[in-house]
């Protein structure tokens, strides 16, 4: 894989749990496909996994949930208030360089 | 570049703290330890302060050195063991007991029996809302090498929380409603 294959730009908000093909298969997953080979594809990769079209596409799913149960966990970290010694420290540091 | 610390700067690192923590604790499960590694963080910040380019990602900036910081520590430490495979951590938690009912200790659990790249590439991607190429930067790898990590990531993820089709899923109260908003539109 060349880097610049690596740099295809992608939006900060794009969904991360959708399955996408270049996800699906990773670094090999780059190689750009015609959009009218798209169900082929899926139907290989169902063939190469074991799993129906609907297994993949409830794959899908099931990712989206999780990637929402992830958000919302990480969220609840981020909610947690600040310990006061953090806050402290900041002011130290601010204090100490006024003071140079 | 910065010349000298400032107020704007203490706020902006203030304002930074509650996403530092969260990450670290993504990335060593433990609160008191990821304070630790957010104070050492905002210490090398403030020290640091003429490397950061103005105008460039701070949050980008401070994940960098927080993941630094944090390798960096468990290297030194040596007390804990990189768990690829999730053995380690299948000693400390107890599976989940009932398949099919996601919840969020099954989810905090699976989360950390993922190898750290894969926990980090996930956190900031799925969580955070870094882009691809910001994670890449702050992993110091390649934009694919993150794109399969975050697809290893929740491929195991599924796997470890024996999730497998959206029937499994039991009832969750904030995301079930969530769900059903998106289904009434």
């Amino acid at each position: 894989m060349t880097k610049s294959k690596d740099k295809q730009p992608k939006s900060a908000t794009a969904d991360p749990f959708e399955t996408r093909s270049d996800m699906i298969e990773g670094d090999k997953g780059n190689k750009k496909r015609p959009a009218t080979e798209t169900n082929n594809h899926t139907e290989k990769l169902g063939r190469r996994s074991g799993l129906k079209k609907t297994s993949v596409v409830m794959e899908s799913d099931v990712q989206k949930h999780i990637g929402r149960c992830l958000q919302e966990a990480y969220g609840e970290l981020v909610s947690e208030p600040v310990p006061d010694y953090l806050i402290k420290l900041l002011d130290d540091l601010a204090a100490k360089d006024k003071d140079k | 570049m910065i010349a000298s610390p400032s107020a704007e700067f203490r706020d902006a690192l203030l304002a930074s703290i509650p996403n530092m923590r969260a990450f670290a604790i993504s990335l060593c499960g433990n609160h008191a330890r990821a304070d630790d590694l957010v104070q050492d963080v905002l210490v090398k910040a403030w020290s640091n302060i003429d490397k950061f380019q103005e105008g460039t990602n701070l949050k980008a900036w401070l994940f960098t050195i927080l993941r630094n910081t944090y390798l960096s520590d468990r290297r030194k430490r040596k007390r804990e063991v990189e768990d690829a495979n999730g053995v380690y951590s299948d000693r400390l938690s107890t599976p989940p007991e009932q398949y099919g009912h996601l919840d969020m200790k099954d989810l905090k659990v699976a989360l950390l029996k993922l190898s750290t790249d894969q926990r980090e590439a996930l956190v900031l991607i799925g969580a955070e809302g870094f882009s691809y190429e910001e994670a890449a930067d702050i992993c110091g790898c390649a934009v694919g090498t993150i794109k399969s990590r975050v697809n290893r990531a929740r491929n195991r993820l599924a796997e470890l929380m024996h999730v497998e089709t959206m029937a499994e899923f039991g009832p969750e109260p904030l995301t079930g409603a969530v769900l059903n908003q998106s289904a009434s539109h």
